[in-house]
């Protein structure tokens, strides 16, 4: 088909359905685009796909105080209990509260968007993290 | 080798020390990431008093990637394929690193109690489930009596 | 990095055999799809351009025994081929005298190996070599 013929159908399309059968519309808008660049984007949507949550929102969790962390308490990622380490870095999500070493996490975040407990996603109530409080704990962690 | 992570040491632990009811799972003496299986096919399934022989194998990256898990005994099921190969959701893409060898297995005796033809692998079979469920459901019986009967595994062990 | 067992190792090989990510110069894949053990692979070879196997297709089979990766597999030429390191009247390709072979490393897969024999086939001291008539077999 060549490019005009693909048009006039478009056209044709659009005048009888609008949008309903996109499939269709799809098909016959992927041949006006060149194949190298369908790939492309191909490529980038797959790598789009792949990706977990920006560095920033894992740096914005808030970490739980030591204080609070209790003895038996470990992480569910790596199982090694919070306070082997002196200087614990445990983060608790925002939403559903189940907190993890800050490694772990964000090792995880790096390619998913769930939280490994309850499979949240974390990314679906980003606005609701309250950042003045994460300010705090980073002044405590300074001082912890 | 690298030395194992202290997750997979604990793990590999309490499937010892508190087995699943149905499952076993040993490592292997010369690769610790490496797992001989057996599972017990379900009560009142096709696959009931069949044990069914399995390797899972624990990647560089577990728990961060799910681990490889699959059939050796051959069975009649429209997710596992001839190879063994085994089309369950929680090995793909809805791992998560809170998962274990211990749910995995579970997950797998529960998709023996539930075969799901509608989300294929092994298409034939699948194919078969859906045209003629009964039919299927025989074929299975007979695999499970043919290839995983509890005696011919007490034998060859 | 952890060692990858044999059979899991192997179903990685037939995945990127399968979905075709490997070069397009040569093939492989399970010779019997039903065979849980994986032994049996069947591979082909491109003739490399600028010899006499040139647009040439050569057929192989290989065998991966149970300690494969640790060991090699045996590969044998199912299309008649004359190449130093293939034995002559069998086919075998020659473990003591194919370096791929001699020198096998766990890392090694089949495709290293009929990317390396398509090499070897391309080497100044056999790409002349007068070749078999197209489509004789072992």
């Amino acid at each position: 088909m060549s490019d005009t013929e693909v048009r006039a159908q478009l056209r044709e399309i659009f005048r009888r359905e609008g949008l309903g059968d996109s499939t269709t519309v799809l098909q016959l808008l992927s041949q006006l685009i060149p194949e190298s660049l369908q790939e492309e984007w191909l490529d980038q949507m797959a790598e789009a796909d792949k990706k977990g949550c920006p560095e920033s929102f894992v740096d914005s969790l808030p970490r739980v105080p030591k204080s609070e962390i209790s003895p038996s308490s470990s992480c569910s990622i790596c199982y090694v209990n919070y306070l082997n380490d002196g200087y614990p870095l445990v983060v608790r999500l925002p939403h559903c509260g189940h907190d993890f070493d800050l490694e772990c996490l964000s090792v995880w975040f790096s390619k998913s968007t769930s939280c490994p407990l309850c499979r949240d996603d974390v990314l679906s109530h980003r606005a609701e993290v309250d950042t003045s409080q994460v300010e705090l704990e980073e002044d405590w962690g300074m001082y912890g | 080798m690298a030395s194992l992570p202290k997750r997979i040491i604990k793990e590999t632990e309490r499937l010892v020390s508190d087995p699943v009811p149905g499952i076993t799972a040993e490592p292997h003496e010369d690769n610790l990431r490496y797992f001989q299986v057996t599972i017990e096919g379900p009560q009142q399934s096709p696959y009931e008093n069949g044990v069914f022989n399995l390797e899972l194998f624990l990647p560089d990256d577990y728990p961060m990637e799910a681990p490889k898990v699959r059939f050796l005994t051959k069975i009649y099921h429209p997710n596992i394929d001839k190879l063994g190969r085994i089309c369950l959701d929680v090995l793909k893409t809805n791992w998560s690193p809170a998962l274990q060898i211990r749910t995995v297995l579970l997950s797998v005796q529960a998709l023996l109690a539930s075969p799901n033809p509608n989300d294929p692998l092994a298409n034939d079979v699948a194919e078969d489930w859906i045209k003629d469920e009964e039919g299927a459901i025989k074929t299975a019986r007979e695999w499970t009596e043919a290839y995983a009967s509890k005696k011919d595994q007490k034998s060859t062990n | 990095m952890s060692k990858v067992p044999r059979n899991f190792r192997l179903l990685e090989e037939l995945e990127k055999g399968e979905k075709g990510l490997g070069p397009e110069s040569c093939s492989y894949g399970l010779a019997d799809s039903d065979d849980i053990t994986m032994t049996n692979w069947n591979g082909t070879i491109l003739g490399p351009p600028h010899s006499n196997h040139e647009n040439r297709i050569y057929s192989v089979s290989i065998e991966c025994g149970p300690n494969y990766p640790d060991e090699p597999p045996k590969i044998k030429f199912v299309s008649k081929v004359n190449v130093p390191c293939v034995d002559s009247t069998t086919g075998e390709v020659k473990s003591s005298v194919f370096h791929t072979l001699r020198d096998w490393k766990r890392a090694y897969t089949m495709e290293t190996l009929l990317l390396d024999l398509r090499k070897e086939m391309a080497t100044p001291a056999n790409k002349k070599l007068p070749q078999p008539k197209e489509g004789a077999t072992f």
